[in-house]
């Protein structure tokens, strides 16, 4: 099954007085029409957490004005979507048919009829104020190439905070160079970018994932630590500018344990590819790296000293 | 009274004298806004700077403003002016609280509450919408702020919101505070000014509401601001910890935007809450951002933490709530919610430190909460640090030097050994000695000032560089907040203005908000001029931008005092938003004014009211030092600067890598171009007579010329 694995504390919200019907087809909607990374967000005070993510996904170019405007935020965000959705069953019209066995497998599609069986076979409510208003049914919506299928697994992975091998996507599907050699001519699929790392190449959609984070995502990928930490000491001096504490490798999205942390600082010293990562501890007796590179000692030193300070 | 939106109309005058309350339409004072503006304006009308502060006749002016429970996020504040006590030249001054007692005040229909007069007896204010009364505060007069608030709410009910002062202020303790039952509190010596008045406590309940001229646009503004703004506490722009949706975190680990995947609320109700990502557009885990524990303490937080708690109209949450079960072997309370000061510095009371007591590394935190409830408790101030670093001072000389200060006897009755464990007992007793006045010792909480005069401290002892136990930027009796070390020349400037710490967060939350330099330079740079955001610990000399930054900080603290808006979150100058290039909108604040009130107003005319405020508060500075002080030459007696501020690190010059430290002569040339932004006298900083009629405080400038303020200007230029 073609689904990444979410990491603790990647939580999804469910608004339990939401209509069930109404969230299967705000699902469908947005996996269905999420190709494009967003040019701006969408914000909606009405919207449970995970419904303002697929808006955001659906290629909204809202961007506030309308809000600043007066405009009404959440039929400006219901227009955009209904263009986008027009505008790709007006493309996938000439293109040539997918059957749906060529499609990668898609769960949302297998658990739908489960969820309107189940809802089909309840015992109908007693006294239920909606009983005659008539049934909200899913529009008709696009089928997906599969080119198109795959960059929606590689996106779902980016939301769960994972990059994707090249080697899990030829294992899952036989034909994954040849799909992944049709994206960059798919503007549904622009956002999903390749990455080389030491490895592999990893792949992440850039609206679901920031450039900087795939780049962490992939030197943990690469398994090789004295790497990622050469890699991140010198980014972190050269673009905050900052000092890099060694407790930094064991917070998320990193995890290593102290003993990982201190082997793999040891590991480094003394090997010329590292001669610019240099040790300083600050004036709370806690250890930094810092890259000459970028950074004098004098003034990593001082930039990791941490001051008195008030709230 | 005339029918305005965003204003309640009206504001409520208490004689406790004669028990006489009234009503007022305070359409006349909306162009001070409201809350310090307003009250500066009645303060300079009704209670001239001649009055002692504890005087019959001595004002205590609580204030909201238009923006108070109006809907607008983070608006949940209110303002309180009166005189101090404790600080150079006894001048005006203003405590400052969050929670939920100043829209409560709103919703009961109030902008305000003027309170003169004294009380025979312990009395409390009791607010029901336009029923209001003085009732009988003898059963909690004595008792602490906790019990005293939970006894307004039995006698009121539930509905009611409260507020109570403690011992400290019932003893006329000058660092002393208001203090709501969750940790806000409103200090300054605010609980001395009303001790003095008898006047124990406020219990509000209001059932009315903020009328507002376009609501609709009001819950826009709000999305907007919510999905494309808002950052965490400080208005943090990126999370202390790498999340996949952000570029940028902050590399320490360690800024307001704490909530991370692994952080977690462990002692929550139902078990613990992983904090998890918080994408910026995800309007819904913005309350998840702010772990403001994280932030404090590190690791140990999440073992205590319950949840968050917070303001009314606040997002935030950044009063992290805590269950530290350990204090309950010291029969000390475990139930801790704070934010600010009270949780940061009571390990100073501590020479030889403090151990850990059920997890590793949360010494300081059960230290700093058992600090936190005790002063809360108490109703003791403590000056944004100097209560605890006057303390240290002392507390870390041999006997036979400390004793020099304070009687043998005293020294020998403290209970040393629970200073030598560690137990959080020692801190709670001296806590107790300040607010109840016992001892030599506790005159370090009638002031750093006053300490110094019992004491024979020179005035050089202001001078010292000593991180630990002196942070005082002026000779003026109130420390550093956010000055030089976090704001250059800025921060030092600022620090200039006020009576009393300046309670200024503009640049702070850029500062402190852990996104790259360049990223945060273009924003500021965008907005404010080219050369005006130095980098950390890499200044330059002062330049024009610079100068007007720091007159903008000014002005627009003030404006957020009356309006009222939370300065620990507005302006929205950051935006979490790349899309945004990390903008985030200054107009913002005028928006939402013209939404509320129906009136337009933009950001350069909220600048322009909040300047007038500035205005007053420098001219009866101004009045209150020639009172006071002998001399209105504010340059030479307010502004004069402490040289540890331009002789630390002595390895390295000013202007150097790898230091805060200032030069003594850009510093005076920032002096003058920031006198010049706001139209005061180079020779003395007091406002001139042209600058207080262009804001139509034309009465204040004869009021200077009355008292021959004017004549020390032109003296002073001749010399």
């Amino acid at each position: 099954m073609l689904f990444g694995r979410r990491k603790p504390g990647y939580t999804t919200t469910v608004d339990a007085s939401a209509d069930p019907e109404q969230v299967v087809l705000d699902l469908q909607k947005a996996e269905m029409a999420a190709k494009k990374k967003p040019k701006a967000e969408v914000f909606d005070i009405n919207a449970a957490s995970e419904t303002a993510r697929r808006l955001k996904e659906t290629g909204s170019t809202f961007d506030g004005a309308a809000a600043k405007a007066g405009e009404d935020v959440i039929a400006v965000v219901e227009r955009e979507t209904g263009e986008l959705a027009a505008k790709q069953a007006a493309e996938n019209a000439s293109a040539p048919a997918e059957t749906p066995a060529e499609a990668a497998p898609d769960t949302d599609s297998t658990a739908k009829p489960e969820l309107l069986d189940f809802l089909a076979a309840a015992p109908e409510a007693e006294n239920d104020p909606y009983a005659d208003q008539p049934t909200q049914t899913a529009p008709e919506l696009p089928e997906l190439t599969p080119a198109q299928e795959l960059a929606g697994y590689i996106r779902s992975r980016s939301a769960a905070a994972q990059v994707t091998s090249h080697a899990l996507l030829v294992t899952e599907v036989e034909n994954a160079d040849e799909l992944l050699a049709q994206m960059p001519q798919d503007p549904q699929c622009e956002d999903i970018v390749a990455r080389a790392g030491a490895k592999d190449t990893y792949y992440y959609s850039n609206a679901n994932m920031s450039d900087n984070y795939a780049m962490i995502a992939q030197l943990i990928e690469d398994e090789d630590l004295c790497a990622m930490f050469a890699e991140m000491v010198r980014f972190n001096a050269r673009i905050y500018p900052s000092a890099t504490p060694l407790r930094y490798f064991r917070r998320s999205p990193y995890g290593l344990s102290p003993e990982e942390v201190e082997q793999t600082w040891k590991a480094m010293q003394g090997k010329p590819e590292f001669s610019d990562i240099e040790e300083l501890t600050n004036n709370q007796n806690e250890r930094f790296l810092f890259s000459t590179q970028y950074l004098t000692r004098r003034y990593a030193k001082a930039i990791s000293d941490v001051d008195e300070w008030t709230d | 009274m005339a029918e305005t939106y965003g204003w309640a109309g009206k504001i409520l005058r208490v004689n406790l004298t004669t028990g006489e309350i009234t009503t007022q339409d305070d359409e006349k004072y909306h162009k001070y806004i409201g809350g310090m503006g307003m009250a500066y304006r009645i303060m300079y009308e009704e209670a001239p700077m001649e009055l002692d502060p504890y005087d019959e006749k001595a004002l205590v002016i609580f204030g909201v403003g238009p923006l108070t429970g109006a809907g607008v996020p983070c608006s949940g504040r209110m303002n309180v002016t009166f005189r101090s006590t404790w600080s150079k030249g006894h001048s005006i001054i203003d405590a400052h609280m969050g929670g939920h007692i100043g829209s409560m005040l709103k919703y009961a229909g109030y902008d305000g509450i003027v309170v003169s007069g004294i009380s025979e007896k312990p009395v409390y204010l009791r607010i029901e919408d336009g029923e209001v009364s003085l009732e009988d505060a003898s059963e909690i007069w004595g008792k602490g702020t906790f019990a005293s608030n939970k006894w307004m709410v039995e006698q009121n009910g539930r509905e009611f919101e409260t507020a109570s002062i403690g011992p400290a202020g019932e003893h006329l303790v000058d660092y002393s505070t208001l203090n709501t039952s969750f940790g806000n509190s409103g200090g300054a010596g605010l609980g001395a000014a009303m001790g003095n008045k008898k006047l124990k406590g406020l219990a509000i309940r209001g059932t009315g509401s903020v009328k507002v001229a376009d609501p609709k646009k009001v819950l826009e503004l709000s999305n907007y601001m919510m999905g494309n703004l808002i950052g965490g506490n400080n208005n943090h722009n990126v999370p202390a910890q790498p999340q996949s949706w952000a570029e940028y975190s902050a590399t320490s680990g360690k800024n307001r935007w704490s909530g991370a995947p692994g952080r977690m609320w462990k002692k929550a109700p139902g078990g613990p809450v992983d904090t998890g990502e918080q994408p910026y557009n995800d309007i819904n885990k913005v309350a998840l951002r702010c772990f403001k524990g994280y932030f404090d303490f590190g690791a140990p937080a999440a073992e205590y933490t319950v949840k968050n708690g917070g303001c009314s109209s606040c997002p935030i949450r950044c009063y992290t709530e805590y269950d530290v079960d350990p204090l309950a072997d010291y029969d000390l309370p475990t139930h801790n919610s704070n934010t600010c000061m009270p949780v940061l510095y009571g390990t100073r009371v501590y020479p030889d430190g403090v151990h850990d007591f059920k997890y590793e590394g949360d010494g300081t935190m059960v230290i700093n909460l058992a600090w936190s409830h005790a002063v809360d408790d108490m109703g003791l101030w403590d000056n944004y640090g100097n209560l605890n670093r006057d303390l240290l001072w002392i507390l870390r000389m041999p006997r036979e030097e400390a004793t020099k200060y304070i009687s043998e006897e005293e020294y020998d009755s403290l209970p040393w050994e629970w200073e030598k464990a560690g137990d959080p007992r020692w801190e709670v007793e001296l806590i107790r000695r300040m607010a109840y006045g016992e001892g030599d010792l506790s005159v370090i909480a009638k002031g750093t000032l006053a300490m110094m005069e019992k004491f024979g401290l020179p005035k050089s002892w202001l001078d010292r560089d000593d991180d630990a136990t002196n942070s005082n930027l002026i000779y003026n009796g109130f420390p550093n907040h956010h000055g030089p070390a976090e704001a250059w020349q800025v921060g030092m400037l600022y620090n200039l203005v006020f009576n009393r710490d300046c309670m200024i967060h503009e640049i702070v939350c850029e500062t402190g908000s852990g996104a790259p330099y360049e990223v945060t330079k273009k924003v500021m740079e965008d907005f404010f001029g080219e050369g005006c955001y130095d980098k950390a610990k890499a200044y330059t000399p002062i330049n024009e931008n610079k100068a007007k930054l720091a007159a903008y900080c000014v002005n627009d603290k003030n404006f957020h005092d009356s309006a009222t808006l939370c300065n620990w979150m507005w302006p929205m100058t950051q935006s979490p938003s790349k899309e945004r290039e990390y903008h985030g909108d200054l107009d913002l604040q005028a928006d939402f004014m013209t939404a509320v009130t129906g009136e337009t107003y933009t950001q350069a005319g909220l600048q322009e009211d909040g300047e007038r405020i500035t205005q007053m508060l420098r001219a009866m500075t101004a009045i209150s030092f020639q009172l006071n002080c002998g001399s209105a030459n504010l340059r030479q007696e307010h502004d004069a600067i402490c040289d540890w501020v331009f002789d630390k690190d002595p390895d390295f010059k000013a202007f150097e890598e790898g230091t805060t430290k200032l030069d003594r002569a850009d510093m005076e040339k920032a002096k003058d171009m920031f006198y010049d932004i706001f139209g005061w006298d180079k020779t003395t900083g007091v406002p001139t007579r042209e600058t207080l009629e262009k804001f139509d405080l034309a009465d204040m400038a004869d009021d200077l010329e009355k008292r021959g303020i004017y004549a020390q200007t032109t003296e002073a230029a001749a010399e």
